[in-house]
């Protein structure tokens, strides 16, 4: 393992059935299983993020969460550690989008001072108007926001990049 | 497998039954350093010999102060239950990890056992349940879009039937009027009367050109409806009231005052503009002196802007003040050159406010006071002087 190595510890957040374990797989083995199975309890994949970021080697572990967990989340144990969320939501259910920026706000609260992302998952379906609406308050939080298809693999790849980017920025 | 460091032998007895009670699924040794110095049991895949224990076995990644503080407890055992590793070729079983520190080999010990407080149809009933409420969840979701949708049905409807009344009574007159218009021509050049001809022709361009531009507004007004795609954008108010002002004609002696805060908001800041422009033009124009003077003032609130546009004119009767809002209903006080006014200013503005959310209302009563005051709650999200959002 090379010595400059920077791991780094990424939750997956969001409600049940938006794609966090899709996202997780898509990004940790460039595929996507379109056979729907809630995680109970954490999965943890590793990622090794490419191209380097700063010409730096970067590993992100990602722990995909139970998404019945909701705002309780942050009291599990094994959210204390984590150094960066993903958030995300189904663009097809406007609730979802709510409930990220919910726990967004919690986490901001929770885990002051460390990267998180909004994503706003299937883009490869068609947007709920209401979804559109709240874009525009998505906007104004000024959080990074990113929009992906873990079925096509559409930016996923890129959030967690940018992730890895702005992670190195936030700690020099 | 290299032998472990004696432990003693209380500790050998504990494990173990633990162990054979709860489902062993292997032993990992750590030295003080947190090293992984052992390992034994099904799980030697997923954990790396002489790595740190976070990049060694993943699931204990950042737990490191945890397991350490156990030394000064050695009583105590750090938990993490649920987990599964996850890589391209293979699956751990869902697992829960127990450390202790062996205070007499000063090693630690994490003993890993499967998760068993779930069988194989207990999970599969748990992923079932969940599918349910996943699809249940869906399902309210639909249930929502749906009302959304006939609610919005609803009002195309009610708007269509406003279209309608409005094409066949205000539309009606007018081209009864030119109908009028061309047989008194008509009368007046069989009388070779070419004198009054010419003045009634004169009289039907105008009512032309009138008509024209009812139509040519009653299409715009058509036009507005949560279907556009106007953005939001950073939007100075004051500048934007500014811009207005500037733009609209007004007697000489008319004045307009500017007071209040008027904050940097993110906003439609093209439909502000035909709200603000219309309420401020329709003051001016209806005004019945040229030495009026009309007040804007706002207030950052919390969801936007408030707004309030008052005037010292004749005021506008309680009976009106649904009507204002219709198209091409004016009052008996009509503006001073008609030629600019089509009686759609407002319903612009109303149509507008419904359309962005943003509530609009009237406050005038003639018979006390002159005077009226329209006061507009505007959405936006308020930002501070450097553009960033203004957190309440």
């Amino acid at each position: 393992m090379s010595a400059n190595l920077i791991t780094k510890k990424v939750l997956m957040l969001g409600e049940i059935g938006v794609g966090k374990t899709s996202i997780s797989r898509r990004l940790s083995f460039g595929h996507f299983g379109d056979n729907y199975k809630a995680t109970i309890g954490v999965d943890i994949y590793s990622y090794d993020v490419k191209p380097d970021p700063e010409g730096i080697p970067f590993k992100f572990l990602v722990w995909d969460t139970d998404g019945s967990h909701g705002e309780s989340i942050f009291r599990q144990y094994f959210a204390r550690q984590a150094q960066a969320a993903m958030i995300v939501a189904d663009i097809t259910r406007p609730s979802t989008v709510e409930s990220m920026l919910k726990l967004g706000r919690l986490y901001e609260d929770v885990m002051p001072g460390r990267y998180y992302a909004y994503i706003l998952n299937k883009v490869d379906l068609e947007e709920d108007p209401a979804v559109s609406e709240i874009r525009q308050r998505l906007i104004a939080t000024k959080i990074p926001v990113f929009q992906t298809s873990a079925l096509s693999g559409e930016n996923v790849a890129e959030a967690f990049h940018d992730a890895a980017v702005e992670i190195m920025k936030l700690e020099r | 497998m290299t032998k472990p460091a004696a432990h003693d032998s209380h500790t050998l007895v504990e494990a173990s039954s633990f162990l054979i009670d709860r489902g062993f699924c292997g032993l990992v040794w750590l030295d003080e350093d947190l090293t992984v110095r052992e390992r034994a049991g099904s799980l030697v895949d997923f954990v790396s010999l002489d790595q740190p224990v976070g990049l060694a076995f993943l699931p204990l990644f950042g737990c490191e102060d945890d397991i350490r503080a156990l030394r000064a407890n050695p009583r105590h055992r750090f938990e993490l239950a649920n987990v599964k590793i996850v890589d391209a070729k293979q699956e751990s079983p869902r697992l829960s990890l127990y450390v202790h520190w062996l205070d007499t080999s000063r090693r630690f010990l994490i003993i890993v056992v499967r998760t068993t407080h779930q069988s194989g149809i207990e999970a599969e009933l748990e992923n079932q349940s969940r599918r349910r409420a996943l699809a249940e969840a869906k399902s309210i979701e639909q249930a929502k879009a749906l009302e959304h949708a006939n609610t919005e049905l609803t009002r195309v409807n009610r708007e269509l039937d406003e279209f309608a009344n409005i094409i066949s009574h205000d539309l009606k007159s007018p081209m009864r009027g030119l109908r009028y218009l061309a047989e008194d021509i008509e009368q007046a050049l069989d009388r070779a009367d070419t004198a009054t001809a010419h003045a009634l022709l004169a009289d039907l361009k105008q009512q032309a050109r009138r008509m024209s531009r009812m139509l040519t507004d009653l299409l715009t007004y058509a036009r507005i409806g949560p279907n556009g795609e106007e953005s939001s954008s950073d939007t100075d108010t004051q500048a934007l009231v500014e811009t207005i002002i500037a733009s609209l004609p007004r007697p000489r002696g008319f004045t307009i005052e500017i007071t209040g805060q008027w904050p940097l908001m993110r906003t439609v800041s093209a439909a502000l503009d035909v709200v603000l422009r219309n309420l401020i033009d329709n003051a001016i124009k209806h005004h019945d002196r040229t030495d009026g003077r009309l007040t804007l003032s706002a207030r950052p609130i919390k969801s936007g802007v408030e707004v309030s546009i008052g005037d010292d004119g004749p005021g506008i009767d309680s009976k009106y003040h649904e009507a204002i809002f219709q198209p091409f209903r004016k009052l008996e006080l009509k503006p001073a050159s008609d030629e600019r006014s089509s009686g759609i200013g407002l319903s612009f503005v109303r149509k507008t406010v419904e359309t962005n959310g943003a509530t609009l209302t009237l406050e005038s009563a003639p018979r006390e006071r002159r005077g009226t005051t329209f006061r507009l709650q505007w959405p936006g999200e308020l930002l501070v002087q450097d553009g960033t959002a203004n957190k309440p």
